[in-house]
């Protein structure tokens, strides 16, 4: 679309209001996991998290970790933190103790070493495992090396799942694999359902920072951020506020307009998502919550058009179709296109004065994009 | 009632909207099923009523942002609670992650990749990301944090999902 065009952005408004109607029935959460009546209980999912010890300071014997060792085993505590483990195990050398002693410290478990006595083929073992910890959460920490190589994470992997697993080179530290088993079917039928993850963990690469040009409403409140070319919709938990900036470059972003998409009312904004040339914002959940207003389709507020008004009401009783049925169209004073491929559809009030707010408000149900 | 209180009262939290076509995905930051599982809501404009819940593996994070990508969804995940937990990004491919859940040999049983830890300024949460720019290798990515001045935004660099070799 030319930049010299002035073309509207259209923004949505999902009201907490309906979704959660929607939800409510729903959520049986006794139910709903045992949805599929010949499926598994939830209670007897086990997961393995099978990790390579981290960073070590030399390239044989029982070494220690280095820094940026500790470090990783510090983050793989971190990212088990919200997972309630059962056991811990590792092999009897500095390297992997140390890679899973700070995630047993914190889940106040004891390490329990392996390979047991006797070495048992690995396969022994990861039965016995699976045995032992269902519907539990386990950490291995172990080594690198190919499925051949016994106890190694490749080896433990591939017995846990039956499936085949690739090595891990000796210069990888990042990668943690998940089992996750299911136990399903009834008496001695048991069969096991396995699936698995392979995470990578540490630090995303930072390649810069933006800068905000101008003033900010409730810089310290931002929750929701998209960007369209180099427009960049700003949503903040606090008001009802969608701020539009411009990036002039990498670097830097200039606050170009300020939509506010309510009557004033706290919306607490934690999403945005765009279809064509719609923006949705999700305002924050509850109904009752003290700080925050619902917006009331059944008491519009006088920015709404008397027509639309009556319509956003009768859609009021209806609270699942009301939520996709009124949108608030906004448009933008940026002066030039915010709108996808294909170009956006022109808006009715595109040639009024560039500092109309809130244009028109409209009722759109069913609507396809 | 559930939708009448928030999440740290027991009820619901919705912070991740997306859109896929004819449809929108909403992620829940809490509950979390069995302290692991976090729910997502798809449903379409068609017909709003007919919802869908999927259940995505975060290890007992909920979901803070939702994004759509060519080959599912980046997910910000975070704490459920108030609790000082890191924040990570999430690869899904979109499918539902209760194994069995759909009865047996169901072959779209979901799966997430962790791509990495987002880097988090001390005391601030991160709870905006938009997608800037997606090359073979890597997305380009811009995150907000709440409780930072100016939104304290970052361009942060992750790796894309490339099909696991373990897989094929």
């Amino acid at each position: 679309m030319n930049r010299r065009t002035r073309c509207q952005m259209i923004f949505g408004l999902i009201v907490p209001l309906w979704g959660l109607a929607q939800i409510v029935p729903l959520w049986g959460l006794t139910t709903l996991p045992s949805a599929a009546q010949d499926g598994p209980k939830l209670e007897s999912i086990s997961n393995f998290y099978v990790v390579r010890h981290a960073e070590k300071t030399g390239p044989r014997g029982d070494v220690p970790l280095t820094r940026e060792g500790h470090w990783r085993a510090a983050e793989l505590r971190e990212l088990l933190r919200t997972v309630p483990l059962a056991a811990v195990y590792s092999t009897d050398y500095l390297r992997t103790r140390d890679t899973a002693a700070p995630t047993a410290v914190s889940a106040g478990l004891e390490l329990e070493l392996y390979p047991p006595e006797g070495r048992p083929p690995v396969s022994e073992w990861a039965a016995a495992l699976i045995e032992r910890h269902l519907g539990q959460n386990v950490l291995i920490s172990s080594h690198s090396g190919g499925p051949q190589d016994a106890y190694s994470v490749a080896s433990i992997v591939q017995e846990l799942t039956g499936e085949p697993v690739a090595a891990i080179p000796e210069s990888d530290y990042t990668n943690l694999y998940q089992v996750t088993i299911t136990e399903y079917g009834e008496g001695e039928a048991r069969e096991l359902r396995r699936h698995r993850l392979r995470h990578r963990f540490g630090p995303l690469k930072q390649l810069g920072t933006v800068a905000v040009e101008g003033e900010l409403v409730h810089e310290r409140d931002v929750s929701a951020l998209l960007a369209i070319e180099d427009l960049l919709l700003v949503g903040v938990d606090e008001g009802d506020a969608i701020q539009v900036l411009k990036r002039v470059d990498p670097s830097r972003a200039i606050i170009s307009a300020s939509h506010r998409l309510g009557s004033g009312k706290e919306l607490d904004i934690e999403s945005m998502a765009r279809v064509g040339t719609t923006v949705y914002a999700l305002g924050s959940h509850s109904r009752t919550r003290p700080k925050v207003a619902p917006y009331d389709l059944k008491t519009p507020t006088a920015l709404l058009p008397q027509e639309s008004a009556a319509a956003a009401g009768r859609l009021g009783q209806n609270r699942a179709a009301a939520a996709v049925a009124l949108s608030l169209h906004v448009r933008s004073h940026v002066g030039h296109a915010a709108a996808p491929k294909g170009g956006g559809r022109s808006h009715p009030d595109a040639g009024r004065a560039p500092d109309s707010r809130h244009v028109s408000q409209h009722t759109r149900q069913g609507e396809r994009h | 009632m559930f939708h009448n209180i928030p999440g740290k009262e027991n009820g619901i939290d919705l912070e991740g909207l997306a859109a896929v076509g004819d449809a929108l995905y909403l992620g829940f930051r809490s509950p979390l099923l069995r302290s692991g599982f976090a729910p997502i809501l798809r449903l379409t404009f068609e017909r709003p009523q007919e919802t869908e819940l999927s259940f995505v593996d975060l290890g007992g994070r909920g979901v803070r942002e939702l994004v759509a990508v060519a080959d599912g969804f980046l997910i910000v995940a975070g704490p459920s609670n108030d609790a000082p937990l890191s924040y990570l990004l999430y690869h899904w491919d979109g499918h539902d992650m209760i194994p069995g859940r759909r009865g047996d040999g169901d072959p779209a049983l979901g799966r997430v990749l962790l791509l990495g830890r987002i880097p988090t300024p001390p005391g601030a949460k991160a709870e905006g990301m938009t997608v800037l720019a997606t090359t073979p290798e890597h997305y380009e990515l811009l995150i907000a944090y709440d409780s930072a001045a100016g939104g304290g935004m970052r361009i942060l660099q992750a790796p894309r999902v490339a099909e696991d070799p373990a897989r094929q």
